[in-house]
């Protein structure tokens, strides 16, 4: 089990969606969750600091916010210094594969596109093959 | 001269004819002839005439002064014609007037001597004489002989007057032609003009370096410029900025290659106003009827601003709408997938309660609108899509590889029907087409040839290429006829066939996208699309696929 994954998209309904898959696959012990890009660089912020235990091991991220979108999000995330002390695994939440397709992803630090909605059979994907034991593989 | 031959005949001195009297005649030839040479200027053995015979003074001297009238007469004639031939230099036969001259001459000598002969009897030296104008003579003759059939060519006076009448009236008639054709030279260039004028495009002309030689009225009215100012390089100057380059280049490819001009479009500026009006620029070289080179090139301007403003609004509005409908579908998917899982979240609610029946056909029918909405949009997210597609690279496709992976996409749907396909692509393997498009047609319309087969028999779809040679360019027809339910096509069935979200059949399951998009796939490469159908027989799609555009297009 995951400490902590954090969600950010600003539809309240898929964020109360996600949070209850997750609950239901006991994904982690924590969910937080953040209604755009900047609301959620500061839960990092908060969270990831040096001794901080619960700095999520997952983002959930939707790409069309308000104040910041999921793109100024991963922008403003490769300048934080925080990323070295704690892995972080990135999964862009699109509406529809044309987005993707429109690429712009590549130099991000993301790492994978899945298209909405969130189901099971994707988050046990996700847990496969990027965690081990709760903890990101590298 | 008749008489002195008798009298030298009397005295034996002419060469012997049969004759014996005297007895010079008989010494040899040789002797005779040197004795004569000898003694050409001396009288001796000749008496004065007029101590031989009986001469009374009138018969004597009627015989002087005749001889030397004669003389005189004869000799004045050669200086008569020598002036007459030498300040007539177009005379004709030249040298026998010179001949006839030496002729006349000997003659008058003859006489002088004759008339000598009565003092001084030099009838040595006459003999020679005689000799000489002999010859002259005859000299004169064979020349005469020789010349006669031409002198009968000569014209007569009359001839040539008459030869004169004739031409003078053919250079009349000819005269007369000619101003005719001036005149209706002149009809035409009114013609013309007037045309040129009447014409509501700016025309003109240019010689084969591109340089502007004419001019129609209008391109004076729309510049406010006279034809000095038009004239050379000036149009530059009336065109938009940002569309020289591409004229400019356009016009030199034309001039380069001798390939008119068709669809140049570029903004020229208008006088009266200062506006700038979209203009469709034609071009036609003319070529020389000879040779074959090009002469000249006409052109024209025709002002298509309301068009081409209208057709830029369109363009603008197509892509806003296409940007809506995927904006739309986009924004769209997120709160239908919701709604799904909400349904789903109620569901697993409501499982372990006991609820009305009602409720749980609430659900279903819920479920079943959420699924038609997903439908919906997905298909709204296709179409939206088609913009996209339009812009794909186009390639050579193999058709028959092409064909074979639809069939493995479409296998259930034959296995289901017992469909058999039937491909005939042998004349033309290769279309030059997006693939991925090409694919999406070729599905669709095997698909629904299956889809839409007639319950009586087995369905077989026929899938054919051919060139549309009609028209002689490279384009190509792809055809696929079905032996299927078949449609009774009106206008209005054939708009709605081919209509977004339209069906004409309900029995079987679709959305009414298909055909939509094979039409616009094909139109948006610059196609067209063709149905004919039969109730009850089947029915034929033929798409006529144009030909590759090639690399240099004159809109840049």
């Amino acid at each position: 089990m995951l400490s902590t994954v954090l969600l950010v998209d600003d539809d309240s309904t898929t964020n109360f969606l996600n949070e209850r898959l997750l609950r239901r696959l006991n994904v982690s012990h924590r969910i937080l969750v953040a209604t755009n890009g900047q609301l959620g660089l500061e839960v990092l912020a908060e969270r990831c600091g040096e001794d901080s235990m619960d700095c999520p091991a997952l983002v959930l991220l939707d790409m069309k916010m308000p104040v910041m979108n999921g793109f100024e999000f991963l922008e403003e995330f490769m300048q934080l210094p925080l990323r070295q002390q704690h892995p972080i695994v990135i999964v862009l939440l699109t509406s529809t594969q044309l987005e993707q397709d429109l690429g712009q992803y590549q130099h991000l630090p993301i790492a994978e596109c899945l298209t909405k909605p969130l189901t099971q059979e994707k988050v046990s994907h996700l847990l496969s093959r990027y965690f081990s034991d709760g903890h990101p593989l590298n | 001269m008749h008489h002195c031959i008798q009298l030298l005949l009397r005295l034996g001195l002419v060469l012997p004819l049969g004759r014996t009297q005297g007895g010079s005649s008989t010494r040899p030839l040789a002797d005779q002839v040197k004795e004569f040479f000898s003694g050409l200027l001396d009288p001796k053995g000749f008496p004065a005439r007029w101590h031989c015979g009986q001469w009374t003074d009138f018969h004597g001297w009627l015989y002087i002064v005749s001889d030397l009238l004669i003389w005189s007469a004869y000799f004045a004639i050669p200086f008569l014609l020598l002036r007459f031939i030498s300040q007539r230099r177009d005379v004709p036969f030249n040298r026998l007037f010179w001949l006839f001259g030496l002729f006349i001459f000997a003659c008058g000598a003859t006489h002088l001597l004759d008339a000598l002969i009565f003092w001084l009897p030099l009838y040595r030296l006459n003999g020679l004489l005689l000799l000489v104008t002999a010859v002259a003579s005859w000299g004169t003759v064979w020349a005469l002989a020789g010349v006669l059939p031409q002198a009968l060519l000569l014209k007569t006076p009359a001839d040539l007057e008459r030869i004169v009448k004739d031409r003078t009236t053919e250079l009349a008639a000819a005269n007369q032609q000619l101003q005719e054709v001036a005149a209706q030279l002149r009809h035409r260039n009114a013609e013309f003009s007037t045309l040129t004028n009447a014409m509501p495009q700016l025309a003109w002309m240019a010689e084969t370096d591109g340089q502007i030689s004419w001019y129609n009225q209008q391109w004076y009215d729309y510049t406010g410029l006279s034809f000095a100012d038009l004239g050379g390089i000036n149009w530059q100057q009336h065109i938009h900025p940002d569309d020289f380059a591409a004229t400019a280049a356009a016009w030199q490819h034309a001039l380069a290659t001798g390939e008119p001009l068709t669809t140049l479009r570029n903004r020229w500026k208008r006088a009266a106003n200062g506006e700038y009006r979209w203009h469709l620029v034609r071009a036609v070289p003319l070529h020389d009827e000879a040779t074959g080179a090009i002469r000249l090139w006409v052109g024209t301007n025709t002002d298509i601003h309301a068009q081409q403003v209208q057709q830029q609004e369109l363009e603008r509005v197509n892509a806003d709408l296409n940007t809506f409908v995927y904006t739309a579908s986009h924004d769209l998917k997120t709160p239908i997938h919701n709604i799904e899982a909400l349904l789903e979240e109620l569901r697993e609610e409501l499982a372990p309660v006991p609820v009305p029946a009602d409720v749980a056909t609430l659900l279903t029918l819920m479920r079943g609108a959420v699924d038609r909405f997903k439908g919906t949009i997905g298909q709204l997210t296709e179409v939206a899509k088609l913009q996209h597609l339009s812009e794909a690279p186009t390639t050579a496709v193999d058709l028959a590889a092409l064909v074979e992976e639809v069939r493995q996409d479409l296998r259930p749907l034959f296995a289901a029907t017992g469909g058999q396909l039937h491909l005939d692509v042998a004349a033309c393997p290769r279309l030059v087409f997006a693939e991925k498009n090409l694919r999406s047609v070729v599905h669709n319309l095997l698909s629904n040839a299956l889809k839409y087969r007639h319950p009586d028999r087995v369905p077989a779809v026929w899938l054919r290429t051919y060139p549309a040679s009609a028209d002689g360019s490279r384009s190509a027809v792809l055809e696929v006829e079905d032996n299927g339910l078949g449609l009774a096509l009106g206008p209005a069935e054939e708009r709605k066939l081919f209509g977004l979200f339209e069906r004409l059949h309900d029995h079987v399951e679709g959305s009414g996208l298909g055909l939509f998009m094979v039409k616009k796939i094909v139109e948006n490469a610059g196609g067209r699309i063709e149905v004919s159908s039969r109730l009850g027989q089947g029915t034929v799609f033929r798409l006529h696929l144009p030909a590759p555009r090639p690399a240099l297009q004159e809109e840049g």
